[in-house]
């Protein structure tokens, strides 16, 4: 059995990637834990143990964004979730979500690593969005705690508002790259 | 080059929109020129007495100016030089900028002295479909023909360079938006920004106003008491003053798409010239989704269509005026206006007060309206009933000839006589800019009254309202009145405001009498009478393509060319078909119209591909190792839209040496590949083995916890389209594998199965593809190095082939799966994808001892080719069942259902002598078939062919190998191959000829050549 101690580094897809200069900064927030949640939300023997690990009830109106504590509870369909939690934090709390549901049908998943999260500040966050995102983020529409999967040009992505001007944009690990580059050229375009 | 012409001698000293102090030097045909701020490069020629600007497209006549808009068909320049060079642009609707370069283009070798005018005296050679008729035979011959035939006509030049500017695409959204802004779009923007929606007001102009533009200074304009130059200023300071109206100048709305979708082209810097934008894009591509639409786009003036009515100088009436007013321009100093309304007298008006001496010809026997008269008080000389019946000058018009009509407008009658002018200005009538309304599927209306073409609805199919002009409505006051009344309902229906209209302006407005349509002005004699200017078809062109059976406007339309040029026949169409239902003895509404397509007007193809081009056109996909591939000089391999490592030459390596090296020192040693692009999929629910067993075609039920199964899925027609290794991760827990390029289309699958036939199964898939990064190592000393690294029992019996672990490995947690693509003891070490590039690095690490040899795709397909494992998509071509591929094994007797097991009972699938599998050995090791060769029975050549004709199959897969020998040991090739009845053929010789006529001999074998037993697989 081994017994060697490894130093063990985290690769992450964006930490070689330079924000781009203009309205909006680009940041990679690194290891955020990240659990799929499946379930019946009408079912109480699904909502209830889900609600008690998380400290709070899982958004039922579409688009939504939820926060209790250390976790942050993202609307994604009518049966699905996603949910953050602190690095590392997400073993652990597929544990206990799997041992509270025991049987009941659902489906709790690590997607730590599927999805990396982009932190887009700045005050034209909307205009470089406009630049490959097909949705109406105009503020009737679309504000803080509205979250939204759609596709930035060929990427497909999870859009959340943080506040009136800021998002975070979730996307696939391997599109990561794709996706900074073309918001970096958006940003400069929108500041030309 | 020239010194520099600076009179602009048709320049008037006042007046106009353009700014006189500040004048732009520019080039045209090489010869320098002066205009000034405001101008088009039109205008600015013009002023400087420029009438020849192009020559035609089959004739090589030359032609001027005909329009003041992007309805030009005759002025289309070649802008700009090298890499900024544009073809086919319009020298009416380019703005003028300091050093702009222009040449025309379609002569040779230059526009005054163009040898291609030879075509236009043998006119009569040249007929309708003279191009369908003479060039079509021999049919061989038809491409070297329209090769000389486009060379010849010549549309421009394209660069030769990358284009050096950006562009990009935006999408937006609002609640109305107006297209055009003239007099309709500005009045309906105003009443819809007033009640609070989000309007968007678009014009492909410069600046809003329209076709009050035109007649700006005239003293024809005047809205609410004041002119309409300070209405538009003042409709404009509100609208700045509402946060949620966006005035969009430079943009034209070039596509009207279903659920109001609709696309603009913003021209963001090329009123600057090139370079000069700075940082910016040059042009943007907007994507509108707008929930409901104002179409405002105005009216084009037609020509019209009598003898020699396409000489430089002879223009649009409306386009006269417009040079006059707008730019500051009079085109000519003696104007013939030629009119059959109301319309053309705003011309003679303005251009006598302007200096010119002017002349009208008016069709009508006995107009009397209220500009009629002032024309005539302010010294126009008008003749009435009267036709131009032929012109005079060659490079720009001289002088035209006019006779009497007779009293049903058929024909001339008494005698003509001449009258000297240097324009002669052509007031046709209107026809409504329906184009968007088309575009959008609605239906146009003939209203014979004001022979138009008018939208039917008024509310179309796609929510839009026509306002002004494109709607019919061309008086001023009506226009304004509609415009208001449309942006009002406009954002009710959207969902703001009371819809109530607040009273138009009042507008100036001069009672018209009514249109004299006459689509062809008759003449003595064969003269060619011009419908269609850019591509040369004349009125005697439709009527030929109508004796000669042509009655579908579509099929006159493309035998004549009429509106196929850049222009789409905006000025020509209607005149054309016209022309046509005459010749045809039908009604107009009869013939109807072609159909409008988008986009409105040309758009650079690098607006619409806008920033997807070099890095971003396609997203590059690699996985968390990828670093350590490129530092150690992996040659890589598009896999779907994956890098792939390719194989790792060593340095002085080619691939062969390369991939031979790799396949060796994997089947002796340890081998470790990237294998994290596999798709994977995990699996939850009480009813994930009843979706096994319906996706795959094999028994799952019994797998048992951490044991792995391969499978492969069918389509409904019972055809392998994915294969992979599912694991059973607990009771109601799976891990499912695809291939790296299916994995999107199986998670699809699944979806669709599960969301539209079996809603009833409760099973959750989710992708996690990217959530695991996978590291294969194969080999004699694959466990041996994995031994080191982990905390998990790697003995045969703990962990057996196709078993399953859970624990540590270098450190982090990981799942080992015993599964082997390489026929070798082989484990999957799969690990979340942050330490995938520990894992690798650690893997390296300590196989160093090993002598562990990093390896690519190339090497991963030989030596599975060597176990006859297929690679579905290489392999299999959509057209392979199971049986197939020798993989009865494969497919459950005992199952009730699986997806296309209905197939196998079709009498096609289950017949004899379908393609199969097989191996093939070449006769001489040496020779590696090329993937794609087709496979000949070895029978002779058909006599006298000296061709093989019957074909059976094609080689799927073919490689070197080192690890399969020849008779002296040496490394030989192996393929695999479809054989028309391949399992039937086993130790036959077959042929493969080759495309350099070689014929290579091949037997056919088992598609196996490699440990047949699997003891090294399972050891």
């Amino acid at each position: 059995m081994v017994d060697t101690v490894f130093k063990v580094i985290k690769a992450s897809p964006l930490k070689s990637m330079a924000s781009p200069a203009g309205g909006v900064s680009l940041r990679e927030k690194p290891f955020v834990g990240k659990i799929n949640l499946r379930g019946n939300i009408e079912d109480g023997d699904f909502t209830g143990p889900v609600e008690r690990v998380l400290g709070g009830v899982l958004p039922s109106r579409p688009n939504t964004v939820v926060g209790y504590g250390a976790f942050t509870i993202y609307w994604l369909g009518p049966d699905e979730w996603l949910v953050h939690t602190p690095e590392d934090g997400q073993g652990d709390l597929v544990d206990r979500l799997r041992a509270a549901l025991g049987d009941v049908h659902s489906a709790v998943t690590d997607v730590s690593d599927y999805f990396v999260v982009i932190e887009m500040r700045g005050p034209d966050c909307r205009d470089v969005l406009a630049r490959g995102c097909p949705l109406d983020l105009h503020p009737r529409n679309f504000g803080p705690g509205s979250c939204a999967q759609s596709h930035f040009s060929h990427a497909t992505i999870l859009l959340h508002q943080i506040n009136d001007t800021d998002f975070d944009i979730q996307i696939r690990w391997t599109y990561a790259q794709y996706l900074w580059s073309y918001l970096a050229e958006a940003v400069e375009n929108v500041a030309a | 080059m020239s010194v520099s012409a600076n009179n602009q001698a048709y320049r008037l000293d006042a007046g106009g929109r353009i700014d006189r102090s500040r004048p732009l030097s520019f080039t045209f045909n090489g010869k320098s020129y002066t205009g000034y701020q405001g101008d088009t490069l039109a205008s600015a020629l013009i002023a400087n007495g420029v009438k020849l600007v192009g020559r035609s497209f089959k004739y090589h006549r030359p032609r001027g100016f005909l329009s003041a808009g992007s309805d030009e068909p005759n002025a289309i320049v070649q802008l700009e030089e090298g890499a900024h060079t544009e073809p086919n642009t319009r020298a009416t609707v380019i703005e003028l900028y300091e050093g702009l370069k222009a040449a025309s283009q379609n002569c040779w070798p230059s526009v005054n002295h163009d040898i291609g005018e030879v075509n236009s005296l043998f006119g009569r050679l040249f007929p309708a479909g003279f191009y369908y008729k003479t060039f079509m035979w021999p049919p061989k011959l038809w491409m070297w023909y329209e090769e000389r035939i486009r060379h010849a006509a010549g549309m421009g030049v394209s660069p030769l360079e990358n284009d050096p500017d950006k562009y990009e695409n935006v999408h937006t959204h609002c609640d109305v938006l107006v297209a055009g802004g003239g007099p309709a779009g500005l009045a309906a923007a105003l009443t819809a920004g007033r009640t609070g929606a989000r309007v968007i007001l678009a014009d492909e102009q410069d600046q809003m106003g329209g076709a009050l533009l035109s007649s700006y200074g005239s003293g024809h304009d005047q809205i609410d008491g004041i002119p309409a130059a300070e209405w538009i200023e003042a409709t404009l300071r509100e609208l700045a003053t509402m946060p949620e109206v966006r005035i969009m100048p430079r943009t034209t709305v070039t596509g009207y798409y279903d659920y109001n979708w609709l696309t603009a082209l913003e021209k963001v810097t090329d009123h600057m010239g090139p370079g000069n934008g700075g940082n910016s894009v040059r042009q943007r591509f907007w994507k509108i989704r707008a929930k409901q639409v104002v179409l405002a786009t105005g009216a084009i003036e037609r020509p019209l269509v009598f003898a020699e009515n396409d000489r430089p100088g002879i223009m649009m009436a409306g386009a006269v005026r417009t040079y006059i007013n707008r730019f500051g321009v009079l085109p000519g100093k003696e104007i013939l206006v030629f009119t059959n309304n109301d319309t053309g007298y705003y011309t003679a008006i303005d251009a006598k007060k302007a200096g010119a001496r002017v002349y009208v010809a008016d069709v009508r026997p006995d107009p009397q309206g209220a500009l009629v008269l002032e024309a005539e008080a302010l010294g126009v000389k008008v003749y009435r009933n009267t036709v131009i019946t032929g012109t005079r000058g060659r490079k720009a018009v001289t002088g035209a000839e006019v006779m009497e009509l007779n009293a049903d407008g058929t024909d001339v009658t008494g005698s003509h006589f001449s009258i000297d002018c240097d324009i002669i200005a052509m007031a046709g009538g209107w026809n409504p800019t329906v184009h968007l309304f088309s575009q959008s599927r609605g239906k146009l209306r003939w209203d014979e009254d004001a022979t138009m073409f008018v939208p039917r609805e008024s509310v179309a199919i796609n929510p839009s309202r026509s306002a002004g002009c494109c709607n019919g409505t061309m008086n001023l006051p009506a226009v304004l009145a509609e415009g208001m009344s449309a942006g009002i309902r406009a954002a009710l229906d959207a969902g703001f405001g009371d819809g109530a209209a607040p009273a138009a302006p009042s507008a100036s407005s001069v009672m018209e009498e009514p249109i004299r349509a006459l689509w062809e002005v008759p003449c003595h004699g064969h003269k060619k009478k011009f419908h269609e200017f850019q591509n040369d078809s004349t009125s005697a062109d439709v009527q030929l393509a109508t004796r000669e059976g042509m009655i579908s406007v579509e099929h006159t339309k493309r035998y004549t060319t009429t509106g196929m040029g850049t222009d789409q026949g905006k000025t020509s169409n209607v005149t054309g078909l016209a022309i046509m239902a005459a010749a045809q003895g039908r009604e107009i509404p009869a013939v109807g119209t072609t159909t409008f397509r988008p986009p409105y007007t040309p758009q650079a193809f690098g607006a619409i591909t806008g920033q997807d081009r070099r890095g971003l056109f396609e997203q590059e996909r690699t996985t968390s190792m990828h670093p350590w591939h490129v530092a150690n000089g992996a040659v890589f391999e598009d896999v779907g839209d994956w890098k792939r490592p390719w194989y790792f030459p060593k340095t002085g390596e080619d691939m062969h040496a390369a991939v031979q090296r790799e396949c060796r020192a994997t089947r002796d040693g340890v081998g470790i590949m990237d294998a994290s692009t596999l798709g994977k999929i995990d699996i939850q629910g009480p009813d994930s083995v009843r979706l096994l067993e319906m996706v795959y075609t094999n028994a799952w039920e019994k797998l048992g916890v951490g044991r792995c199964r391969y499978g492969v899925m069918l389509n409904e027609h019972g055809m392998i389209f994915d294969d992979g290794v599912t694991t059973r991760l607990g009771d109601n827990h799976f891990h499912m594998t695809t291939t790296t390029g299916g994995a999107a289309r199986v998670m699809g699958w699944l979806e669709e199965w599960l969301q539209t036939e079996w809603p009833d199964m409760q099973v959750y898939c989710t992708s996690v593809t990217e959530q695991w990064a996978v590291a294969t190592i194969s080999g004699p000393r694959a466990r041996v190095l994995l031994s080191e690294l982990t905390d998990i029992d790697l003995d045969v019996e703990s962990l057996p082939f196709m078993g399953m672990a859970e624990g540590t490995v270098a450190g982090v947690p990981a799942r080992i799966y015993r599964i082997s693509f390489t026929g070798e003891v082989a484990f999957e070490i799969n690990v979340p994808q942050v330490y995938g590039l520990h894992l690798w690095e650690t893997l390296m690490a300590h196989g160093e001892k090993y002598d562990i040899c990093p390896y690519g795709t190339e090497t991963m397909h030989v030596l599975r080719a060597e176990k006859g494992f297929i690679i579905v998509g290489q392999d299999t071509d959509g057209t392979c069942t199971p049986m197939d591929v020798g993989m009865d094994w494969i497919v459950s007797k005992k199952k009730e259902d699986f997806l296309g097991k209905r197939s196998f009972t079709r009498s096609d699938t289950i017949k004899e002598g379908r393609k199969q599998l097989v191996g093939l050995l070449t006769e001489d090791p040496k020779i590696v078939l090329p993937e794609g060769a087709h496979i000949a029975a070895d029978a002779n050549p058909e006599p006298g062919l000296g061709v093989y004709t019957k074909a059976l199959g094609h080689v799927t897969s073919s490689y070197m190998t080192p690890n399969v020998t020849d008779a002296s040991g040496q490394g030989r090739s192996i393929a695999m191959a479809l054989v028309r009845d391949g399992r039937n053929r086993m130790g036959d010789t077959l042929a493969v000829p080759l495309m350099d006529g070689s014929v290579v001999r091949a037997v056919v074998t088992e598609p196996i050549f490699f440990d047949p037993e699997g003891e090294r697989t399972r050891g």
